[in-house]
């Protein structure tokens, strides 16, 4: 029937890539029935759209808020065997851990060289873990560890003031300011938000300036120079002379219409007439040694690379490439990206074409370079994919031209040489 | 074709030929179908009441409106081949055929100021421009124009008294398909509103619980009805289409043949389902209009051309000759029409068109209660949300109320300035941009067609909306790159559009395309500077149209979800 799109509107609901169960309520009810041994994930429950007045309806309502509140009202304390102890450095506005235990310290932190180190270089260097603000806030968010003031002259005890919840987020996103730093409540959000999934976050160069200029891999790599056996040339021969016989040379049409009336041998011929808007390859940008550098616009940048939970490679002293390029954008704030912002970004990520093979979709879809874009509104956090895809690389007339060939045999003279046709 | 021998078996003259007639393709003749082919085909094929699907691949098997000549095959196995091969060449070399040998002067089409459009009136035009790239769209379907072959099967039906009907459109299609979701709707919220009733009822203490448990068994499990298979391929709708179609169309018709018998004045039998309503008023018109009036129906659709998709057509193909009234006459009279236009002039004419030319309004009339507009364009409820959101306070001390300044820009991208746009020579212009992406996408090879259906502005087809489903929907975003629009006031006012394209506007196009299984496309056409020309009197004609196109450059990105969860491996 004609027009497929009409009415399908599909039922099955968005497809089972879409679905993000995040994004929905959960019934506290069956997370009391997880238990160790069947880890399965909990059901979540039934949605009803209105009230009925039944007595069934309401029980289960009210069964299900008391589970949640009995859930939340878990009082969360710090356990005494990964018991973790950090101070507070004002000047830089980081906190330092004296040789953290726990699998979460083998991802955050760093421990840094002598002459990076603000407390200079004594005997303790090598233990100091330097944490970044955000993952202080994270960190303590979860309870692992307990951040305290530094101490002062006059404060004779060992134990420093700790440092309470408001006051963390007062100096490490509420006084970034200050000490010239980047961090703030979306950047924060993203974060802990990827932290809790599992991936392993750390700062992009262009964290907060312009970053490391795009080096060769930002490029599509230089054209190899083949040699053509000399067969190909009489092939050539023979092409050009079943090639299509229109008025004139293309560089002389003009005027009226693009397709001049004439004998044409394939639609393929039509198609390559038609081509008249530039459109941007991808392929074709190629790094020249005197190139300037380009500037990453200030309002998209990229602001975390991720790694993926079970990466092999990633290691702390050499990370290796990432797995994902986020920049984070304020959602309030700013409006749509324009072209010169979003090329400007696309610029410095790594240039990543898909198979050569692959199927026609996947192959636009996924692009010859992507970035995901972290639209944080307010705390809520919206991941968008966008990939440079390239449309003019993949002409539909010639793959349908290939498709074709198997059918009808193909041309006698296309096919080149003497010998036999395919 | 191949030769099919068949075996001798009855007697051989006629067995033998009715069976290779019966074998024969089943493609439909790319004539539509008349009342006296089709007798003959239901009456040999009577076993099989499947409707014959039509041959797509064979009626749209030519892309564009052209015709092409290739060579044909060369088997070296075969001498004659090498002999067709030549023969054909040297045909070909003496007396060249032409590519636009289907429309030697062009499609005869119209231009419609009052629409906005281009329509094509005449029947081969309007077959040809449909079947060969899915141009245009008829003023009375959903898309293709099928109006004509829908009333006759009407009237067919309504003669005939019921029996399958032959051509089943797209648009009953459709509407059986409504009607059972519909139905199955009212079928699930009436079992959701039992399942309910009885709760309360053993609540109450009316029912005991055991009685519940043995109505559910007795009923086999009041289970929610499954809804209606969603295929989405071709054949099978058409099969379940037709015999919807001859289920509601029986007692329709019916009663559609004991009208005669009643007083034409009298209500007619009792309708119980609604549903049958319409159909039953367009069969009472039709047997109306038969007892009265010749079968032979005068079509009144046309096919409507989109000025872009007009453009295409005439300048970049050469197929189309657009008459233009001249703008002192009406559309209704047809007197004189301006000779066929010099394409920049015709680019000159779709581009003041398609810019709005609204003039501001001086100001709301005492009487009427004052609106909250944004530059006379009235604000949506969540630009109304976002204004307070993000403007700071103006708090007064001395009043209750607060006060926001309305400095937002509104939330949907507002059309162009409301100004007069001047000609073509302003490249921001929305018809040049649309054009723009049109043609990027065609000369790819692709089928491009209108795309309000999903909130796009185009949506692309790999050979067309019969074949299969759109897998993308483009959105046309003009990017100002050029110096020019940064540095002077005309370029700066121009950008302003660009701030009310916000993130929730994105996040709403993205989510619906993915509901519907598509991805989305930002299109950037990249508007260069006005060309500083001299303004003479005909300075327009130096102009080339393709040199004007050429200035533009595009660039797509795709726009996909990314998941946190979906990612993690």
């Amino acid at each position: 029937m004609a027009d497929m799109d009409e009415d399908t509107i599909p039922r099955s609901g968005p497809p089972a890539e879409d679905i993000d169960l995040s994004e929905e309520t959960q019934d506290f009810r069956f997370l009391a029935a997880v238990s160790n041994e069947d880890a399965k994930i909990p059901k979540r429950g039934e949605k009803d759209f209105e009230p009925h007045a039944t007595a069934l309806q309401s029980n289960t309502l009210a069964a299900s808020r008391l589970a949640m509140h009995n859930a939340l009202s878990f009082q969360r304390a710090h356990q005494p065997k990964g018991y973790t102890t950090a101070t507070y450095h004002p000047e830089s506005n980081k906190a330092y851990a004296l040789n953290p235990k726990g699998p979460l310290f083998a991802k955050m932190g760093h421990v840094l060289s002598s002459k990076d180190d603000p407390l200079g270089d004594d005997e303790l260097r090598g233990n100091r873990l330097w944490l970044l603000p955000e993952e202080v806030l994270y960190l303590i968010e979860r309870g692992t560890l307990d951040v305290r003031w530094p101490a002062d002259e006059d404060d004779d005890d060992q134990e420093c003031l700790p440092m309470s919840l408001q006051g963390a987020y007062a100096m490490f996103i509420g006084d970034e300011e200050s000490h010239e730093g980047a961090l703030t409540f979306e950047r924060y959000s993203v974060y802990s938000g990827l932290k809790r999934m599992g991936y392993t976050v750390q700062r992009a160069p262009s964290w907060d300036g312009p970053g490391t200029p795009p080096g060769p891999d930002c490029y599509a790599p230089l054209p190899q120079q083949t040699w053509q056996p000399g067969l190909f040339n009489i092939s050539h021969w023979w092409k050009t002379l079943f090639a299509s016989q229109a008025a004139g040379t293309p560089e002389e049409q003009s005027g009226d219409q693009l397709v001049q009336p004439g004998l044409y041998r394939s639609y393929a011929d039509i198609y390559r007439r038609l081509s008249l808007v530039a459109w941007r390859d991808p392929t074709t940008a190629h790094m020249l040694s005197q190139q300037a550098t380009i500037l990453a616009d200030a309002g998209l940048r990229i602001t975390y690379h991720v790694w993926k939970p079970g990466s092999q490679t990633f290691k702390k002293s050499a990370p290796g490439p990432p797995d994902f390029r986020i920049a984070v954008v304020n959602g309030r704030e700013t409006s749509m990206p324009s072209l010169q912002q979003l090329s400007s970004l696309m610029d410095t990520v790594p240039y990543t074409p898909p198979k050569e093979d692959g199927q026609l979709y996947q192959k636009l879809r996924y692009g010859y370079k992507n970035v995901i874009l972290a639209v944080v509104d307010q705390g809520v956090v919206s991941y968008l994919r966008i990939a440079d895809a390239a449309f003019g690389r993949e002409r539909l007339y010639e793959r349908k031209a290939k498709s074709f060939n198997g059918k009808r045999g193909g041309r006698g003279g296309g096919r080149g040489g003497r010998g036999r046709g395919r | 074709m191949q030769e099919i021998i068949l075996p001798n078996t009855g007697a051989p003259g006629e067995l033998s030929t009715q069976r290779a007639a019966e074998t024969l393709p089943k493609e439909e003749t790319l004539l539509p179908p008349t009342d006296d082919v089709k007798p003959k085909r239901q009456s040999r094929n009577n076993n099989n009441n499947r409707k014959k699907a039509r041959n797509f691949n064979q009626i749209h098997s030519k892309p564009l409106p052209l015709e092409t000549y290739p060579l044909p095959a060369f088997h070296p196995s075969n001498p004659i081949s090498l002999l067709r091969l030549c023969y054909t060449f040297l045909l070909h070399t003496f007396y060249p055929p032409s590519s636009h040998i289907l429309s030697v002067d062009g499609y005869p089409a119209h231009f419609s100021l009052s629409t906005r459009s281009v329509h094509v009136t005449d029947p081969a035009a309007v077959k040809a421009l449909w079947e060969m790239g899915f141009f245009g769209k008829g003023s009375l379907s959903r898309s293709e124009p099928t109006w004509l072959e829908r009333e006759r099967e009407l009237q067919r039906q309504a003669r005939a008294g019921g029996g399958k009907g032959g051509f089943t459109a797209a648009e009953a299609v459709t509407r059986q398909r409504r009607e059972e979701r519909r139905l199955f709707k009212l079928e699930r919220a009436r079992v959701e509103r039992e399942g309910i009733e009885r709760q309360r009822a053993v609540e109450r203490g009316e029912l005991g619980v055991e009685e519940v448990l043995q109505g559910d068994e007795g009923a086999g499990g009041q289970s929610l009805p499954t809804p209606p298979p969603d295929n989405l391929e071709h054949e099978s709708k058409g099969d379940r289409g037709e015999a919807v179609d001859s289920e509601l169309l029986d007692p329709l018709l019916a009663q559609a043949e004991s009208m005669p018998l009643l007083s034409s004045a009298s209500t007619g039998p009792p309708n119980n389902t609604t549903l049958l309503s319409p159909d039953k008023a367009a069969a009472r018109v039709s047997i109306h209009e038969l007892e009265q009036a010749a079968p032979d129906i005068k079509n009144q659709e046309h096919l409507q051309l989109t000025l872009v998709e007009a453009f295409f057509l005439s300048y970049a193909l050469g197929v189309l000759d657009i008459t233009v009234p001249p703008p002192d006459q009406t559309d209704t009279q047809t007197t004189k029409t301006v000779p066929h236009l010099p394409p920049l002039d015709l680019l000159n004419l779709f581009a003041k068109t398609s810019a709005t030319t609204k003039t501001p309004p001086t100001g709301p009339s005492p009487l009427e209660p004052p609106t909250i507009a944004i530059n006379s364009h009235p604000l949506h409820a969540r630009a109304v949300s976002h204004a307070i959101a993000t403007a700071p306070l103006l708090r007064d001390p001395t009043s209750t109320t607060l006060k926001v300044p309305f400095t937002a820009a509104p939330l949907t991208p507002q059309p162009e300035a409301l100004v007069p746009q001047p000609a073509f020579t302003n490249p921001n212009n929305p018809f040049l941009l649309s054009y723009i992406t049109y043609h990027h996408f065609r000369s790819l090879g692709w089928v491009i067609r209108p795309g309000a259906k999903f909130g796009v502005d185009y949506l692309l087809y790999n050979r067309g909306p019969v074949f299969s489903h759109a897998e993308f929907g483009v959105l046309v975003i003009p990017a100002y790159t050029d110096t020019y629009w940064s540095s002077t006031a005309e370029g700066r006012k121009a950008r302003e559009a660009e701030r009310g394209r916000d993130w929730w506007w994105l996040h709403c196009a993205n989510r619906v395309q993915s509901a519907v299984h598509k991805t989305l496309v930002l299109c950037y056409v990249d508007v260069p500077a006005p060309l500083s020309g001299d303004d003479d009197s005909d300075g327009g004609k130096e102009w080339d149209v393709k040199a004007l196109l050429s200035r533009y450059k595009v660039r797509e990105f795709v726009v996909k979800r990314w998941l946190v969860n979906r990612s993690r491996d």
